[in-house]
């Protein structure tokens, strides 16, 4: 069975706040997902046809294209409840 | 409310029954409002007619009749009777017959269309009128709001969106209904980057609050654009973290920088190196030349040194012309020495600024983490205190840090500090010691000697602070500075008139190993449009002897540029005679400490005797140092020597009485006053 995929398209993969943003994202990952996610990280600046095929209107998105449904959550992830309770 | 209703509520004969269907359109006939009983009949959501145009109702090839086409706000289709073909979602055929009516607001700002079938009561026609109007206050309330709002549904689809909203993301309407926001996961207001279709990036702060948009819950997004105001704050953070004539970090901001890079190297045991650069001599050409060459010479540095580094390295100029690299070394330390070296050559090249070839080459101190320090502030102090010894040793070799060089004495340092500061506050002074020529006791020149009164107001001699200068490497520009000073003293006696015939400045070993001496003082020749030989460079034996070859090299083209060239201090060092023939001095200055043992020790006389004759026989000129004494001043006569200076004669004078001494024809005033009994042979008496 293979794992879950996530894309997270960051602005400045750098900055300080996506870097906090992008850590709380991966230990909420890791606690739900105990066997491991792929992660694959975009960043909009060095890629921005990436963003643009995908349709991104503002970063951080996270988006899981499996398992389905299909979902895309747009913020920094600070609200740990309201993300978990979407990823469940 | 302005809105007003009918008099006669249409149909109002007819018992209102489950077939009250209505619609409030807006002026471009978009559906604002759809009664429910119309949307079950349709079997219909709401979210999906709401803004949808009116024609979407009609089944295919039905047609708006022309007279209903809108033509404003005039109601100038009073209730006009409308028979309309629609169809429900499943495409069944529905014909109604419809009501028209123009609604118009009190704002004036728009107006509507109600249509209503027959069915239609007076009480449901003021509820609709009035929804009209709460309709367009809303509109206007959040059509003309400068924060974005957007309506997200749970899906993370975008149902509603306001012009700011547009704007901020900038995509229209069409782009963003039913487009993709995602769901929003924040808490408070968060700040995120926007990706405008056009490819252009910004900054907005976003708040979601949980809401309703038509019966289903949803997140109201406020998008507050503030791209602009990140912009103005990240420029002014740039200007308060760099230089702005250089372009690099500040020390703020080296500091900052430098506790990150040393907090992920400690994280990731990767070696450190701090490099610490100043330009040899800088300050001359600031002084000489002016701060706007000054600054394009900083620019011009600042530039190689860019070019010498790789991206990821952090620059910074910690002021006037000190810079700092920090570079990782994942081979070590000879990742330090290779970008070092590569530095030091770039900075090698002559600087063409404005016609003028200048020359700052960099001295280069080197401290590693963690080797050398822990904290940054340890580590920079340490890169200084290499600097400075790279300075000293004036080889051009970029100097490690090590131990030794932190353990210098207080008050040494204390001195190094002040001295370090005394040419900016202007506190080096240059004096003129006449030396008269015995022949016909007249004024031969005089030799300029550093005077240094720091701000205790004490002044020192040279013996006291130039061999700290010259160990801090500091003599090369106060070297420099005295050179230059001395050619503006001598433009400036030849404006007021008087005859000064040389003036003799003394030359630092460091200034004889600098590539770029003799192009210096061709431009300062050329400057003060001075004859060459008023200009007399002295060199110690000591001096010559350090590096011989690379000397003869140096004093060859001085001499083809026609200055005139002492050895100074003859007899305290090798004392070579050969020596003389090799070297093109004219002038052999003959030590003080010779002088002195000149009355009590006959032996001196004739080794005098003979340096004197050797001297003479290669063309030389000789000059006395040091006479204190009518009696030495004598024997210097009888062995021939030519010239003399000392205390017995004239102390150094400022310029201005040199200036007057060389007014007199002849100075044998000079040696007569002296020889009057009772007088102090140290106390000077001057014109």
């Amino acid at each position: 069975m293979s794992r879950p995929r996530f894309s997270l398209y960051l602005c400045g993969a750098a900055l300080p706040r996506n870097r906090q943003a992008r850590k709380r994202l991966e230990t909420l990952l890791e606690s739900l997902y105990p066997e491991g996610v792929e992660l694959r990280v975009v960043d909009i600046q060095s890629d921005p046809e990436a963003a643009e095929s995908a349709g991104i209107l503002a970063a951080p998105t996270l988006i899981r294209q499996w398992p389905e449904p299909v979902l895309r959550i747009i913020g920094d992830f600070s609200d740990a409840d309201g993300v978990r309770n979407l990823l469940e | 409310m302005a809105v007003t209703p009918p008099d006669s509520p249409p149909g109002a004969t007819a018992t209102p029954t489950q077939c009250d269907y209505w619609l409030v359109l807006d002026t471009d006939w978009r559906i604002l409002f759809a009664s429910a009983s119309l949307l079950e009949r349709l079997e219909a959501s709401d979210d999906r007619l709401v803004g949808q145009p009116f024609t979407a109702l009609l089944a295919p090839h039905s047609q708006l009749p022309a007279a209903t086409t809108p033509t404003g706000a005039d109601g100038s289709h009073p209730d006009s009777p409308l028979e309309l073909l629609l169809q429900d979602s499943a495409g069944r055929p529905l014909p109604l017959h419809f009501h028209l009516r123009a609604l118009q607001t009190g704002h004036g700002l728009g107006s509507g269309w109600l249509l209503y079938t027959e069915d239609f009561d007076r009480q449901t026609l003021q509820l609709a009128t009035e929804l009209a109007d709460l309709q367009e206050r809303f509109s206007q309330l959040v059509m003309r709001n400068r924060t974005g709002l957007l309506v997200v549904g749970r899906d993370g689809r975008i149902r509603f969106a306001n012009p700011a909203a547009r704007g901020a993301l900038g995509r229209s309407q069409d782009q963003l209904l039913g487009s993709e926001f995602g769901i929003p996961s924040v808490t408070g207001s968060t700040e995120l980057d926007i990706v405008r279709a056009n490819g252009e990036l910004g900054v907005a702060e976003i708040t979601a609050s949980h809401s309703q948009w038509q019966g289903e819950p949803a997140w109201l997004v406020m998008i507050h654009d503030i791209t602009e105001r990140k912009r103005a704050e990240e420029a002014l953070r740039y200007h308060a973290e760099h230089d702005a004539l250089s372009g690099l970090a500040n020390r703020a901001l080296l500091l900052a920088s430098l506790r990150r890079m040393l907090a992920q190297a400690r994280r990731q045991q990767q070696p450190l190196a701090l490099l610490y650069l100043d330009l040899n001599r800088f300050k001359t050409i600031n002084d000489t030349l002016g701060h706007g060459i000054g600054d394009q010479v900083l620019m011009e540095a600042a530039r190689r040194l860019r070019h010498c580094t790789r991206a990821g390295d952090l620059l910074a100029r910690l002021g006037g012309d000190e810079f700092c690299v920090v570079i990782d070394m994942p081979h070590g330390e000879d990742d330090a020495r290779a970008v070092a070296e590569k530095v030091r050559r770039a900075f090698r090249e002559p600087y063409l600024v404005e016609h003028h070839r200048l020359h700052a080459e960099a001295s280069i101190g080197i401290a590693c983490h963690p080797r050398d320090g822990e904290d940054a502030e340890v580590l920079l102090r340490n890169a200084d205190a290499a600097m400075y010894q790279a300075k000293r040793e004036a080889s051009g070799e970029p100097v490690f840090y090590r131990p030794a060089l932190g353990e210098r004495s207080h008050a040494l340092l204390a001195l190094e500090t002040r001295l370090r500061k005394a040419l900016a506050r202007d506190e080096m002074r240059l004096r003129y010691q006449p030396v008269v020529r015995l022949r016909d006791l007249r004024l031969s020149g005089c030799e300029a000697l550093l005077r240094w009164r720091s701000a205790g107001g004490r002044q020192r001699w040279p013996g006291q602070f130039v061999p700290v200068l010259e160990s801090m490497g500091l003599i090369l520009e106060v070297g420099d500075w005295a050179l230059a000073r001395a050619c503006r003293q001598l433009a400036e006696w030849r404006a007021a008139g008087v005859m000064v015939p040389t003036v003799a400045v003394n030359l630092s070993p460091l200034q004889l190993g600098d590539a770029s001496l003799v192009e210096r003082v061709a431009t300062l020749l050329e400057t003060h449009d001075l004859v060459p030989s008023r200009l007399v460079l002295e060199i110690t034996e000591t001096a010559v002897m350090r590096a011989p070859d690379r000397t003869r090299m140096v004093l060859a083209e001085l001499s083809r540029l026609g200055v005139g060239l002492h050895l100074d201090d003859f007899g305290t060092g090798h004392s070579s005679l050969s020596l003389l023939s090799r070297f093109p001095f004219d002038t052999l200055k003959i030590d003080r400490s010779f002088v002195r043992k000149l009355s009590e020790q006959p032996r001196q006389r004739q080794l005098l005797q003979a340096i004197l004759s050797m001297a003479d026989a290669l063309g030389m000129g000789t000059v006395a140092e040091g006479v204190e004494t009518a009696r030495q001043l004598q024997i210097l006569r009888e062995l021939g020597c030519h010239a003399v200076q000392g205390f017995f004669l004239s102390r150094p004078l400022s310029a201005g009485n040199l200036a007057r001494l060389a007014t007199n024809e002849s100075l044998a005033w000079l040696v007569t006053r002296r020889q009057r009994p009772g007088r102090n042979p140290a106390a000077g008496v001057y014109p």
